[in-house]
């Protein structure tokens, strides 16, 4: 009993339904027996329609005998999603099956060089691209380290901005597993769409004509933080939904959760979505004001961190529509099963200490994904390195993995690459595709050891090859402004 | 998928006076902030919701806007320049250089402890933001959503205006850039109902064309089918262009155009102002089973190629 209401409620989250108690139990009840459909009438005259077109989804689908799955439940109601009545025709507008969403693509710009396989060797190496700042004048400050792109090779134009060049790198990388098979649709068109994350792309050259103190009007295209979304959008061809998410750091994992709802609501077939940004003075001066920067590098999770260390680039995914994806044959990397969104509501720049709305926005990806927490055999964490968010972060993850969270493996990127503000929500999800896919987890760079009470198993010193195969991996994002976001991914085999 | 309602809304504009609530809030906040928190927590008390409630998981906030915390940003690259040490920088001013503050703000004034996001896009941005959270309640990820758009003016930002201004041409002369917030609670069908509600949310687009006529084709698409999955009972759809049409985007079929610019906040302004006039006059109207139904479509055209739009059902 306790499987199918497992079952029903995973139906019904993914099918954008809610089902009571009293209804799933009387669901359950009733396909476990295997009543025929014309008894279903006091299930169909009583609750709301929504309730009523689970239940009737759910005993179909045992009736058919199809598999326990969402493809098992669109064979029971049509190629078109929409649910067929037990009396013959369409029974419910609502109970429209969501499209899932897949990965095909991905591009990555770190200070490990350019792409994702640069990305992943110098995770899995355990080393830090943290170093020494030599791109501007740091001596006003009190940190000196940052993890910054130095050798930029990209051709732009005369003033393209940094992010720009890093995010057309990595939206390059995405789009070209897309581009080197001559028979599959190539990107853009109005069912293609541009979700970018992004803490304040486009402030630079307002900064920088601000600090030059020039003469003339102030241009309100300067700054304007949602024009690169534009800019790609115009350089790919991309004619559906484009759009830019700024929830500080976890801007790059809500694009990811925008793009996959442009495509779950049918909006789209696919996505070009992640985050970027660029390291200034602007930005490290800020953290350096709030004493949040390490004076040497990160060191999440550790016990003797003491803050964190910037760093920049792009990471970006193209999400697909399940079925377009299996129709040009494309090479599915992982599911984007989850997305969830949660507000400490508590103070702009201080973490709630229990880590509150982490647990919210963990909470409902899980439940969008059907998924429970004993699924989780991964855990990318946000892991800054500073005291109180890496505090909360462990707060947070104890809360929901329980006594699991002393086993379920833990990597803290931030080490390695720094803290890349908008895109890391958008790098930490690819890092989280790879362990699906390669079944290895890097260590966590700057980590040697964890406080004593800590409840988390955070990978250190060497890559690990988990104890089970990892199925589904957690990727957390946290902000100031007390918003934080979760992704929910899964294996492509796990369907 | 659920139903969803606006139930309540508010909007501020320039010349209303200063604000007397929240004043120690209100004081570490930029205009942009100051716009939309007071849109927002006016929203939520013409609801008549309960402020300062313990954070709840089903009731979030989504915040549209063009150029959000760019007074903030502004502020401390000012001071940056200025600077011989970072001692010499304000840290309070670098936390609010982040586009969220005002989604941060309502959720801890309001008790929204579930979705919060931000869009930052051109003209469309309010317009965006009530889709993204219509989409979230009618899928059942909240129940309660505040979907809020502001733009803070500040000195800067007006003469800046007038270089873009003179940059679209003869269409924008005499189109006045005007500080803005607007706000509109949005909540599924189990909090609220067709006969309490001012509007039921019925359909929304998001789509990036740069040309303009191909543009408008694309909306007209839209609406047709809005209008076809409204019946028989549901009059023509009327459609509302939010923002000054500089391009001529809807050649004539507009009924009105504004000649303001309110930037990432025009197209929810105009639906708040609606909904706060239609919840006004809602006692003296007749039940809606006796009234017909109206489909109303309200757009914003961006210049660098965006288009939102969203389709309310109302009753008269």
């Amino acid at each position: 009993m306790e499987l199918e209401s497992e079952r029903l409620r995973g139906f019904a989250v993914a099918s954008g339904v809610h089902v009571s108690a009293a209804r799933e139990k009387q669901a359950v009840e009733r396909a476990g027996v295997g009543v025929p459909g014309e008894h279903d009438d006091d299930l169909f005259g009583q609750g709301s329609g929504r309730e009523q077109s689970a239940a009737v989804a759910f005993i179909r689908l045992f009736r058919v005998g199809r598999d326990d799955d969402l493809h098992g439940l669109k064979c029971a109601f049509g190629a078109d999603g929409a649910a067929r009545g037990a009396r013959g025709g369409d029974y419910r507008d609502d109970m429209r099956i969501a499209p899932r969403v897949v990965v095909t693509g991905m591009g990555a710009r770190t200070a490990f060089g350019r792409g994702v396989e640069a990305f992943w060797e110098g995770a899995l190496s355990g080393r830090s691209a943290i170093r020494p700042v030599t791109r501007f004048d740091t001596g006003r400050f009190h940190a000196r380290h940052a993890a910054l792109i130095d050798a930029l090779d990209e051709q732009g134009d005369e003033g393209t901005e940094r992010e720009t060049l890093f995010a057309r790198d990595a939206a390059e990388e995405a789009l070209g597993a897309l581009a080197a098979l001559a028979a599959r649709p190539p990107f853009g068109g109005a069912r293609s769409g541009i979700a970018v994350g992004t803490t304040l792309a486009g402030n630079g050259p307002l900064t920088e004509w601000l600090a030059s103190r020039a003469t003339g009007v102030e241009r309100l295209s300067r700054g304007e933080t949602g024009a690169l979304a534009r800019n790609l959008a115009a350089r790919h061809g991309a004619r559906g939904p484009v759009s830019t998410v700024s929830v500080a750091c976890a801007s790059g994992a809500a694009a990811l959760g925008l793009g996959a709802e442009w495509i779950r609501t049918g909006d789209a077939d696919l996505v070009l979505a992640g985050g970027v940004d660029a390291i200034s003075p602007f930005v490290f001066s800020g953290f350096d004001a709030l004493r949040a920067l390490s004076t040497t590098a990160a060191r999440p999770f550790d016990v003797a961190r003491d803050g964190l260390t910037l760093g920049e680039g792009a990471g970006f995914l193209l999400l697909e529509e399940e079925e377009h994806a299996r129709r040009r044959g494309a090479v599915i990397l992982a599911r984007v099963a989850g997305y969830g969104s949660g507000s400490d509501a508590h103070h702009m720049t201080r973490p709630d200490p229990e880590g509150r709305g982490l647990v919210r926005a963990i909470e409902a990806a899980l439940l969008r994904a059907g998924r429970t927490a004993s699924d989780v055999g991964f855990v990318s964490a946000h892991g800054t390195g500073t005291t109180f968010n890496d505090a909360m972060e462990e707060a947070a993850l104890a809360h929901v993995l329980g006594a699991l969270a002393r086993t379920v493996p833990v990597n803290g990127i931030k080490g390695a690459i720094g803290h890349t503000l908008g895109a890391a929500g958008a790098l930490e999800a690819i890092l989280s595709v790879l362990v699906l896919v390669r079944q290895l987890v890097p260590p966590t760079a700057g980590h040697a050891a964890s406080r004593a009470d800590s409840p988390l198993a955070v990978v250190s010193g060497r890559r690990l090859v988990p104890a089970r195969p990892v199925v589904v991996a957690l990727s957390t994002s946290a902000a100031f402004g007390g918003t934080n976001a979760a992704l929910v991914l899964e294996s492509a085999e796990s369907a | 998928m659920r139903h969803v309602f606006l139930v309540a809304a508010a909007h501020r504009t320039e010349g209303e006076g200063d604000a007397t609530e929240d004043a120690h809030r209100l004081r570490r906040m930029d205009r942009f902030g100051r716009a939309g928190y007071l849109a927002g927590t006016r929203a939520f008390a013409a609801a008549g919701r309960v402020s300062g409630a313990p954070p709840h998981a089903r009731a979030g906030v989504i915040v549209g806007t063009r150029h959000g915390c760019r007074s903030a940003i502004t502020e401390h690259a000012a001071r940056l320049a200025a600077a011989m040490r970072v001692e010499d920088l304000a840290p309070s001013v670098f936390a609010a250089t982040v586009h969220n503050t005002v989604s941060g703000e309502l959720a801890i004034a309001l008790g929204l402890g579930g979705i919060s996001e931000t869009i930052v896009a051109g003209r469309t941005a309010g317009l965006e933001a009530l889709i993204l959270g219509a989409h979230r309640v009618a899928a059942g990820d909240a129940d309660r959503i505040l979907a809020v758009a502001a733009e803070g003016v500040d000195d800067a930002m007006r003469e800046a205006w007038e270089e873009e201004r003179s940059a679209l041409g003869e269409s924008a002369t005499g189109v006045d850039l005007v500080e803005t917030g607007a706000a509109v609670l949005l909540e599924t069908g189990e909090f609220s109902s067709r006969e309490r509600s001012p509007a039921r949310y019925v359909s929304g687009t998001l789509f990036f064309e740069p040309d303009t006529r191909r543009a408008a084709a694309r909306f007209f698409e839209w609406v047709n089918g809005v209008e076809a999955r409204a019946g028989e009972n549901a009059r023509p759809a009327a459609v509302t262009l939010c923002t000054p049409d500089y391009e001529d985007f809807l050649e004539g079929y507009r009924e009105k155009e504004p000649r303001v610019e309110r930037f990432g906040a025009a197209g929810l302004y105009e639906i708040a102002r609606e909904v706060a006039g239609r919840r006004a006059q809602a006692a003296d109207q007749l039940s809606p089973h006796l009234r017909s139904k109206k489909i109303r479509a309200y757009v914003t055209r961006d210049v660098t190629g965006a288009v939102a739009a969203v389709a309310l059902e109302s009753w008269f």
